[in-house]
């Protein structure tokens, strides 16, 4: 019996992973790569530019979206809750505006590559050209 | 000082009238809170700056804030905030929380001017952002005294970056403020100049720390009643009360200054949460004696309900001095006699209510709810040692110097919108 629990929680668990988040820049954004902390740096808040010191603008999936609570457990080990928790606490305090959230895979990479300073997670599988890969979530 | 708000409200109003040619963001927060305290004689006060109620009220806790974030250039950009909720004094200029503009020269600098958060606690760059926190409002013994100083019209300076394996924001700050607050049962103002504002923070994992200090010489007494005691004691002859010209030097605002420092942690893990502040401030200017503060609170996160206990105290560090009452002869004439009565009366009154000596356990829990929302329900049970009612107001000076106790029950909704 409770093998047979387990095995429904890892099916429920699987279900709702997004398989190889990638953190995608447009293709003549000058940065090639970025480490874990340059991306929390910039997905929390702490600086609103890139390492060379362009700007850069992050893009969030919506809020309860089973990407978006991955991307977070992966990144920084919070859920969304305490993700919201810490952006009101930026935003009020008027220190930094969260993240511009877009509904679809599609929306993000065309925002993308119509704009160099935007950066976005997605799926790796959805990666198509004018966007370049610069952090691999899951590998980190 | 005071420009450097209208300089911040007039960047703000200028780049709205641009709104096509900046990119505006639009949000804000809100708290319908309902509490109940069981002792008629004392009203429980939140924030200074706020009004003071008794029994079971709405007005306490409940507030509505808006906020505007407007990106102008590059490298610049600026905030507007305003929060409505019940304040002694109801000017537009009392519901201006933020209202600044700010340049960014590079990613690790940043400059801001207008009306800027001082910083100088854990929660002071968002204490009536009711759903960020834990409680049901912030610990009254650390909180209540440091409202005053939530914000300041000047200028500060930011560095921020990446030190060992953690994460350090400084900030140096300059400027002035002019609070209305509550005294016994009347309303009174006064205005910190010279206001120099340090604080560090260090972020390292689930852990923060942070270290303020901050100094301010009082000036500018707004207090028609104190002024007209003043006056009255002047007139006195120095035979008839000779404690009155110390008296004048204790109520007397100018040259007196007012320093503070503070020591926060907090800790937050997947399941547990652990905060703690302390405080200790030093006056010169005895309406607002010298204490020390603090508290602890922990946590513990059950899926979506998080539970928690907390303890928090303060005490009066000086030792308030006690005088003679006037003593009258023949010849004293009677309406000055009666005047000095009445002064004496006064003068008793607030030096025995200028002092805070307190503890009140907490417990409580907040459940958070989908789409930026959550409940809280609060109990508070308060000691109040004799001489201790500082911050409280009471409508029955008699009781002052006797020992009290209040439990207070809060429930809130906190929403972000």
């Amino acid at each position: 019996m409770k093998l047979k629990q387990l095995y429904i929680m890892l099916f429920f668990i699987c279900s709702t992973q997004v398989h190889g988040l990638v953190i995608v820049v447009n293709e003549n954004n000058q940065i090639n790569s970025l480490t874990k902390r340059q991306v929390i740096d910039i997905y929390m808040g702490r600086f609103n530019t890139f390492p060379d010191g362009q700007k850069a603008t992050p893009i969030d999936f919506p809020a309860q979206s089973a990407i978006k609570s991955q991307f977070y457990m992966q990144l920084v080990q919070q859920n969304e809750r305490k993700v919201s928790t810490y952006w009101a606490r930026l935003l009020f305090s008027g220190n930094a505006t969260p993240p511009t959230t877009i509904e679809s895979v599609k929306d993000i990479i065309n925002t993308v590559r119509a704009n160099e300073d935007m950066i976005a997670y997605i799926p790796e599988s959805e990666v198509t050209e004018g966007v370049k890969v610069v952090f691999k979530v899951a590998s980190n | 000082m005071k420009y450097l708000l209208w300089l911040g409200c007039t960047a703000l109003y200028l780049s709205s009238s641009l709104v096509s040619a900046t990119k505006a963001n639009f949000s804000g927060f809100a708290t319908i809170g309902a509490t109940y305290s069981d002792n008629q004689n004392l009203e429980l006060t939140t924030d200074f700056l706020n009004k003071s109620y008794s029994g079971f009220t709405f007005l306490n806790e409940s507030k509505i804030g808006f906020q505007t974030n407007l990106t102008l250039a590059d490298k610049w950009d600026a905030v507007g905030q305003v929060v409505f909720q019940d304040r002694n004094s109801k000017t537009l200029n009392d519901f201006i929380e933020l209202a600044f503009i700010r340049y960014r020269p590079n990613r690790n600098w940043s400059l801001r001017a207008g009306r800027v958060n001082s910083d100088l606690y854990l929660l002071s760059d968002y204490p009536y952002v009711g759903y960020a926190y834990l409680w049901s409002r912030p610990p009254n013994e650390f909180y209540s005294i440091a409202s005053p100083a939530n914000n300041f019209d000047g200028v500060d300076l930011e560095y921020k970056n990446h030190i060992a394996n953690g994460f350090l924001r400084f900030r140096l700050g300059y400027g002035q403020t002019s609070p209305e607050l509550h005294g016994v049962g009347n309303r009174f103002g006064f205005t910190s100049k010279d206001l120099i504002l340090i604080s560090a923070s260090y972020q390292l994992n689930n852990w923060l720390i942070r270290l303020t200090h901050s100094q301010s010489n009082f000036d500018d007494l707004r207090a028609p009643e104190l002024s007209e005691a003043q006056l009255i004691l002047e007139q006195a002859p120095d035979d008839i009360w000779p404690a009155k010209v110390e008296l004048l030097d204790k109520f007397d605002i100018s040259g007196k200054s007012s320093s503070y420092d503070a020591l926060g942690i907090s800790y937050e893990s997947q399941s547990w949460l652990f905060y703690s502040e302390g405080g200790i401030s030093k006056n010169d200017w005895l309406p607002f004696s010298s204490s020390t503060s603090g508290y602890a609170t922990l946590g513990y996160i059950q899926e979506q309900t998080t539970y928690f206990i907390s303890l928090s105290t303060i005490k009066n560090s000086d030792r308030i001095p006690t005088y003679s009452s006037p003593v009258f002869d023949a010849n004293t004439p009677a309406e000055l006699a009666a005047y000095l009565y009445a002064v004496s009366d006064a003068v008793t009154t607030i030096l025995d209510s200028i002092t805070a000596r307190q503890t009140t356990i907490s417990a409580g829990a907040k459940l958070d709810l989908p789409s930026s929302m959550n409940i809280k329900l609060q109990l508070d049970h308060t000691n109040i040692s004799p001489k201790g009612y500082g911050l409280w107001n009471t409508k029955a000076p008699e009781i002052l110097t006797t020992r009290d106790k209040v439990n207070t029950l809060s429930l809130s909704f906190n929403v972000l919108f």
